[in-house]
Formats: structure tokens, C-alpha cells, sequence
């Protein structure tokens, strides 16, 4: 009954509108190489402060799973990822072209997308309501624990290096304690600034080191290699169809569970998928060649994890990537404070959000398929016009913020720093994942311990569970850190 | 250095926990911690990190070659960098519309569009276009030029 006065909702021109917006927003992101989602969304969520919250949230989240499905056509067409959780997609996707195959590679990461997105739309809608349910359980020392939790994301982020992965979640920390302290209102790092003093925004921030530090980074790339490949015969038939779509089954269930734990990044996820895929094959060794497998299952993958990211977010407001993590922001900038009461108080919102998934997903497939030349050419568009045209769209994003040219300031100083750490291979997700959660984090901590000293957090049964899910969800991306390669870890922590 | 600058902030950080720590307290708040000490556990696994970051790094330093640096290409970010600054000087000075249009006209010019005609054409219309949306469509209010204060 919710779901359907959610699409009634929906059935109005100006959501319709935004719908369409971010879906057409998130594929021309995803492919795109080197703007991620997390940018975009960055840019645009000063914009949608002027819209209203159901409208601005349809849009935002339109652009982060439409992003995933952008983001396997260059990998197929040109052998670039347009996202990093699509670098598998290249392995057997940039070898069907070869072949002449390229139609069927696109077919089947559409397909599969759109497959994994409607099952993980359908699972969020029964899952959702019933996680919001027991949240309403949790106090203080429950919420650190999940926020804890949340933190062991950092290690996944932290490309090759751990060690400069956990200095930038602890930076990160402490650059969310300046300002005034949010229980005694004692001044931090202020320096007697008055300006300090509310401390820094997230946008100004974000955009610094999304936007600014990226386009500042990628100033003299200019991708002109010209697509001249022929697309093939579109739809897979017969066997190849099948072991396609019965991939896309296995890469949906794969990606939604790794979607539900915030420590396990997207494109760790679709590397699982993609080894499950391999185990699952009668044939393992041609995996690389051209095999369908290993291009439906990890696409599965990647959007289903897309939703499935939607569910810590709105149940108990933890986000699971940078994006999820600017997804919050936009939550709280309108005013909607994510987490069990979001599903109680904003009923109708969090449904007409749901449904935009579905009707977002049939949208995607349209723009995916018949128009999957003009996103390749679009791919191909120098930095040396979108470079200056983004950093202008970045100033008035920053100063959006409080309408105060200090925000801009600090922008352009993230966006330096942003840079220099792109150039010493610093990640750079840890340090905005530390600083989201840096003040719900000490909040958390310090009300909890006033309301039983430090063994609250054992006697209680929920923190206990989340402290074990941490280190078992470390130890994971652990290993699997160690089986991923390199370069595809470290541009992974910028997404 | 890398190291250096995460040994710095652990110290920012643990050198504010304990000035905050040291002032007297509000004995109605029920505050086991305090901002203070809060900073200052902040501080010690970054310490700790640092630590651990100056023996790897040094273990790597002494085995990997560093990459050679593009010089141009470090030229041109740094342009871009400053003409990013001096846009948002410019707006305080000149208002919105012209610092976007000089903003504009430097940048095409430092990312390679060698054209005067072509730079200039653009850079009007692009401040033009940005004016349009953000100050008369979205209502943003930018600072009022100073000659016109």
C-alpha cells in the first residue's frame, strides 16, 4: 500500500522531471572518466537546496545508480572505466569488441544492471521498513557502535596503503572537531576566528577535494582517441543469453549483500562477483577472452550494490561510500534526519523515493541501450572545456553554502590539498568518511560514557555485535585487498 | 614528510586536548570526557599512525624510484590554481558577472585555446549563461562590487 502511493507520488511531472534528470545526469557521470558521483553530487547539492526534498532526493539518487550504469560503456567500448567499480567490466567487456561483439557486451551490462537494480529496489522495499523497525531500539552506545562500524569502511578505502588510509579517517576526525564542541560549546582550533567557529561545512569541503582537487589534477587530460568500432548485433541469443542473465542473478545477490555492510567498497564487490563467476563456470580459463559471464555478473553486481547502499543509509543513516555519504548530506540539508523515524515521519517521502528506483531503473535501460553511441562520443570530450566549466559551477556550489566567500576559500583549499594528495597517492575517501561521521561519532561516544563509563559498550548487546562485524568485515577487505590489483584499489578511494 | 606533517597534526591535536583539558569545567554537565580529552585520544592513534607511516615509507623510499614530475604540466595547475584564487578575490572586487567573465578568459586561455576571438566569445557567453542560472534564476546574492558599495 506504501509503495503504491509512493509511485502515485511519483506520477507527477516535476519528479518525473528529476527522475529523468538524474538518471540522464548519473550516465552521462558514469561515463565520463574521472568525474565520479560523488563529485557531481557534490556540485550539485548546493543547487538543490532551492528544490524540494523529494525532488532533489529522487535526483541525487538517480545520478549515484545512474552512474554505475554510465560507467561500464566506456569500459566496454574503449577499454576505460568510466567508474571504478567498472574496471572488471573491461576484462571481458573490452574483449567481446575485439570480437565484434561490443552490441552484446552492452546489451548484457544493461540487462544486468537493470536486473539487479529492479530485484535490489524490491528487496529494499521489504528490508527497509523492518531494519527501521529495530533501529528504533538503538541509544547512544548502539549508534557508536554502528558508527564504528561504519569507520572500518576506511580500511576498504584506503587503497595500498593503510597506514595513509587510517592518517586521513583520523584527520578526517579531527577536522569535524573545529569549532564549537557540541556539548560545551568550548571553542577548538578557532583561533579566536570568528568565521572558524561554526566550524567547516561538508559542501565547501567536498567540493575541494571532489571537484576542485580532480578537475585541478586532471588539467592537461585531453582524451581525444576516436571510437571508430563497429557495435555488432545487439541482443545475446540462445546459451549465451542465458548464462548472461543467469549471471546477472548470481552478480545481483553478490553485489546486495556486500551493499548492506558499509565496509565493502563497490568495486571489491564486483571483483568477488567476478571470481564467483569464474568458480561457477565450467570453463574458467576463458574468462579475459570474452565471456558473457564476466560481464553480467559484475555489472549485476555493481548496481545492486547501488541499492543496497540505500538501505544503511536511510534506516540508520550510516552511508556506505563518499557518495552515500554526500546522499546524507543532502538528507540532512533538506531538513530529513535519516534513520528510523525517516520511515515514520517522512512515510510518503521514502516511498516515492523507492518507487523512483523502479520507474529510475526502466528509464536507465532506455538511455543505456538505444543511445549507447552518443554516451560514447560524449566520452570523449576534452578536459580543456569541461575544466574551467566545472570549476566555476564548484565556486558557486561552495559558496551556496552560507553564501559567505570563506566557504569558497576552503574549498579552494581542499581542493589543494585534494590535489596534493592525489599526487602522493593519499586516499582521499577516508578523510571525507572521517569527517562526516567525525561529530555523530563523538556525540555518540561521549553521551554514551556519561550514561555508564566505558563498560556500556560491552554490556550492551548491539555495540558488542558491531564491534565483532568490524574486525570480520576488516579482515575481509583485508584479504581481498591483497588479491585486487594496485592501481584499481588506489583510484577506488577516490571514488 | 608525509610522515612529519601526520606527527604535526597528532601534536595539534593532542597539544588543543590538553589546553582544553587543563581549563575548568561546568560541574552540571555530565561530561565524563570533555572536548579536551576527546582531542587527545584523537591524537594518539594518529601518533601511533605516523609512527608506523615514517618506517614504511622509509622501507619504500629506499626500494621504489619516484616517478619524474611534468613540469609543464605542474605550470599549468599552478595557473589554474591561482586564477581560481584570484576569481574569488575578483568577485569581492568587481562583482559576479565580470570575474566570471575574466575567470573565464584566463582559464581558456591557460588550458590551450589559443584563439583571442574564440577565448573572449566563450568567456562572454559562459559568465553570461552562469549569471543567468545561478544569480537571476536561483537567486544566489554575491557580494556588490566595490565601487559600487
Amino acid at each position: 500500500m506504501d509503495l503504491v502511493n509512493g509511485i502515485a507520488n511519483l506520477f507527477s511531472f516535476s519528479n518525473l522531471l528529476y527522475c529523468f534528470l538524474g538518471c540522464v545526469l548519473g550516465t552521462l557521470v558514469g561515463v565520463l572518466p574521472g568525474i565520479g558521483p560523488a563529485a557531481t553530487l557534490s556540485i550539485l547539492l548546493p543547487v538543490t537546496t532551492y528544490m524540494d526534498p523529494t525532488g532533489s532526493i529522487i535526483m541525487l539518487a538517480g545520478i549515484f545508480y545512474g552512474a554505475q550504469y554510465g560507467g561500464s560503456t566506456t569500459s566496454i567500448l574503449v577499454n576505460i572505466p568510466g567508474e571504478v567499480s567498472s574496471v572488471v567490466t573491461c576484462f571481458d567487456g573490452f574483449a567481446m569488441t575485439r570480437q565484434g561483439r561490443a552490441g552484446q557486451a552492452l546489451w548484457m551490462a544493461a540487462v544486468g544492471s537493470f536486473i539487479a537494480g529492479t530485484l535490489g529496489t524490491i528487496a529494499f522495499s521489504f528490508i527497509g521498513p523492518g531494519i527501521a523497525i529495530h533501529a528504533l531500539k538503538f541509544g547512544p552506545p548502539e549508534y557508536f557502535g554502528l558508527i564504528f562500524f561504519s569507520l572500518t569502511l576506511i580500511v576498504s578505502l584506503s587503497g595500498a596503503s593503510i597506514t595513509k588510509g587510517l592518517g586521513a579517517g583520523l584527520i578526517g576526525l579531527i577536522l569535524a572537531t573545529i569549532g564549537l564542541d557540541p556539548l560545551t560549546a568550548s571553542p577548538r582550533f578557532t583561533f579566536s576566528s570568528v568565521k572558524l567557529m561554526r566550524g567547516f561545512e561538508l559542501i565547501p569541503v567536498a567540493i575541494g577535494l571532489f571537484g576542485i582537487g580532480e578537475i585541478l589534477a586532471s588539467a592537461d587530460l585531453g582524451r581525444s582517441r576516436i571510437y571508430e568500432g563497429q557495435l555488432g548485433r545487439m541482443m545475446p541469443r540462445g546459451k549465451e543469453l542465458a548464462k548472461g542473465l543467469l549471471a546477472s542473478l548470481r552478480g545481483t545477490v553478490v553485489g546486495f549483500v556486500g551493499g548492506l555492510l558499509p565496509g565493502l567498497v563497490p568495486a571489491i564487490v564486483t571483483f568477488f562477483a567476478y571470481d564467483v563467476e569464474k568458480k561457477c563456470s565450467k570453463y574458467p580459463e576463458r574468462f579475459g577472452t570474452g565471456v558473457i559471464e564476466g560481464v553480467a555478473g559484475p555489472e549485476a553486481a555493481n548496481n545492486a550494490t547501488a541499492q543496497a547502499n540505500f538501505i544503511p543509509l536511510f534506516t540508520l543513516g550510516i552511508p556506505s561510500s563518499p557518495a552515500t555519504a554526500l546522499l546524507l548530506a543532502a538528507l540532512v540539508l533538506h531538513g530529513l534526519e535519516p534513520g528510523p523515524m525517516l520511515f515514520q515521519a517522512n512515510k510518503e517521502f521514502v516511498w516515492t523515493v523507492i518507487a523512483s528506483m523502479f520507474i529510475g531503473n526502466v528509464m536507465l535501460l532506455i538511455l543505456n541501450l538505444p543511445l549507447v553511441g552518443l554516451w560514447a562520443r560524449i566520452s570523449l570530450i576534452p578536459y580543456k572545456y569541461l575544466g574551467p566549466t566545472i570549476l566555476a559551477i564548484c565556486v558557486v556550489g561552495a559558496y551556496s553554502s552560507r553564501s559567505i566567500l570563506f566557504d569558497v576559500w576552503v574549498a579552494l583549499g581542499f581542493g589543494i590539498v585534494g590535489l596534493i594528495m592525489r599526487k602522493n597517492n593519499w586516499p582521499m575517501a577516508p578523510l571525507i568518511l572521517g569527517f562526516l561521521l567525525g561529530d555523530m561519532l563523538e556525540r555518540a561516544f561521549r553521551t554514551s560514557l556519561s550514561m555508564g563509563g566505558p563498560l556500556v559498550f560491552l554490556t550492551r548487546p548491539i555495540p558488542v555485535v558491531f564491534f565483532v562485524l568490524s574486525i570480520v568485515v576488516t579482515v575481509i577487505s583485508l584479504i581481498y585487498l591483497r588479491r585486487v590489483p594496485k592501481q584499481v584499489i588506489e583510484d577506488d578511494a577516490d571514488e | 614528510m608525509e610522515g612529519i606533517l601526520l606527527l604535526a597534526a597528532a601534536s595539534a591535536s593532542m597539544a588543543e586536548g590538553l589546553r582544553l583539558a587543563s581549563q575548568p569545567k561546568d560541574v552540571h554537565i555530565q561530561d565524563v570526557i570533555g572536548p579536551g580529552f576527546y582531542l587527545f585520544f584523537l591524537g594518539l592513534p594518529l601518533l601511533a599512525v605516523s609512527v608506523a607511516h615514517m618506517v614504511v615509507s622509509h622501507k619504500k623510499s629506499t626500494t621504489e624510484e619516484k616517478p619524474e614530475t611534468d613540469r609543464k604540466m605542474r605550470i599549468r595547475m599552478l595557473l589554474m590554481t591561482a586564477t581560481l584564487g584570484a576569481y574569488i578575490l575578483a568577485i569581492d572586487i568587481v562583482g559576479y558577472l565580470a570575474a566570471s567573465f575574466l575567470f573565464f578568459l584566463l582559464e581558456l586561455r591557460i588550458v590551450g585555446i589559443k584563439s583571442w576571438a574564440k577565448s573572449i566569445v566563450s568567456s562572454i557567453a559562459f559568465a553570461v549563461i552562469y549569471y543567468l542560472v545561478f544569480v537571476r534564476f536561483c537567486n544566489m546574492i554575491f557580494p556588490t562590487p566595490v565601487f559600487l558599495r
